[in-house]
């Protein structure tokens, strides 16, 4: 277990679902704390008779949902003032790839919305283009509660299955998932051409104006 | 054709190939270490475990009878070398279905917040050496687990 979970994880069994709300709600505005590994560690805390797993996963899903909604207001309301006070930004907003990007997503959000919970990145990136681009939030809020329930089932489950082995998962799902990852990125980068050349069509171009 | 213009025809081809082998070590890597955790002991599902549970505060007598009568085994979750100082009593007590005060009385602690006190804190507090005290209460629990 990595120095920063074993950090926070005695605060879970001091001040429970609490912490618990607190560290998930944090990680969903994108701070860097390990809140799929304090998950599945509270699971098997769960397992064990240490907490409710109905009320972790219930405690869970409603601190990711609080925090992405956060995420996406602050966008919607601020997001292109924000962005368009600094250059790099600005450009990035005008760029026609991210005008692709932000058409695409609004044509059909559920998909990217509902994969992009299971990692954290994708999340903050997504929950951000959303509210950029007037995703309509019902449509948002939908496929966001079906991501975070999916979410915290995985992990919830990985943890309350193994219980007292979920060091050891833990540390073999997130070896597996970092170069999962990196390979994505690679496939991305490989075939962003394509990828751009896909998306770039006159009615995707029409819809954005 | 020369292998620089070579490669900057092919890269995409090359790049691909290059992530099937990483993907294929990466799978390697991880069934070795599915096998390693699981000759460990360290792979096991907890439901095989969760099926022997009965109600924790019951006294050791009526546990004894209940077990008889349905040829059930208590099985604590956590074995006390598990232990560590990161741990609150509160949760080692919870786990290792000890007593609310049995580590209270046998260690004497006076502490206000027992047991809503991690290990380490708990230590510190009282001077001891946080290692000593993790040995002892490692003994302690081993203690009470053998005995009931």
């Amino acid at each position: 277990m990595d120095a920063f979970a074993q950090t926070i994880l005695p605060y879970i069994l001091l001040y429970k679902y609490w912490a618990l709300f607190i560290v998930t709600f944090l990680s969903s505005l994108a701070i860097p704390i390990p809140a799929g590994t304090l998950l599945v560690a509270s699971s098997a805390f769960a397992s064990q008779g240490y907490f409710n797993i109905i009320i972790v996963l219930v405690v869970v899903i409603v601190a990711n949902i609080i925090g992405d909604n956060i995420c996406f207001w602050i966008s919607r309301l601020y997001g292109r003032r924000i962005f368009e006070r600094f250059s790099f930004t600005r450009k990035v907003l005008d760029s026609k790839n991210f005008r692709l990007i932000e058409a695409k997503i609004k044509q059909r959000p559920g998909f990217v919305i509902f994969i992009s919970r299971f990692e954290a990145i994708a999340t903050l990136s997504v929950n951000i283009v959303c509210g950029l681009s007037g995703v309509s939030y019902q449509r948002y809020m939908v496929f966001e509660a079906i991501g975070a329930v999916g979410d915290a089932l995985l992990y919830g489950m990985v943890g309350y299955i193994f219980g007292d082995s979920w060091e050891a998962v833990n540390n073999l799902i997130g070896n597996f998932s970092i170069i999962v990852f990196v390979v994505l990125i690679g496939c991305v980068i490989l075939f962003w051409k394509r990828i751009m050349k896909n998306l770039s069509t006159e009615h995707l171009l029409e819809n954005t104006k | 054709m020369d292998i620089r213009t070579a490669l900057k025809k092919h890269w995409t081809v090359i790049a691909i190939i290059g992530l099937i082998f990483v993907l294929f070590f990466e799978a390697q890597y991880f069934i070795h270490s599915v096998e390693h955790f699981y000759s460990q002991g360290e792979l096991r599902p907890m439901y095989r475990h969760r099926e022997t549970e009965i109600v924790p505060q019951a006294s050791p007598s009526a546990k004894a009878t209940i077990a008889t009568v349905k040829n059930v085994t208590v099985t604590p979750t956590l074995n006390a070398s598990s232990i560590q100082l990161w741990m609150t009593f509160d949760y080692i007590n919870v786990v290792c279905k000890l007593p609310t005060n049995y580590l209270k009385d046998i260690l004497g602690a006076n502490d206000p917040r027992y047991p809503n006190v991690r290990l380490d804190t708990y230590a510190t507090r009282s001077g001891i050496d946080p290692q000593v005290l993790l040995r002892t209460v490692q003994q302690y629990v081993a203690s009470y687990q053998n005995t009931h």
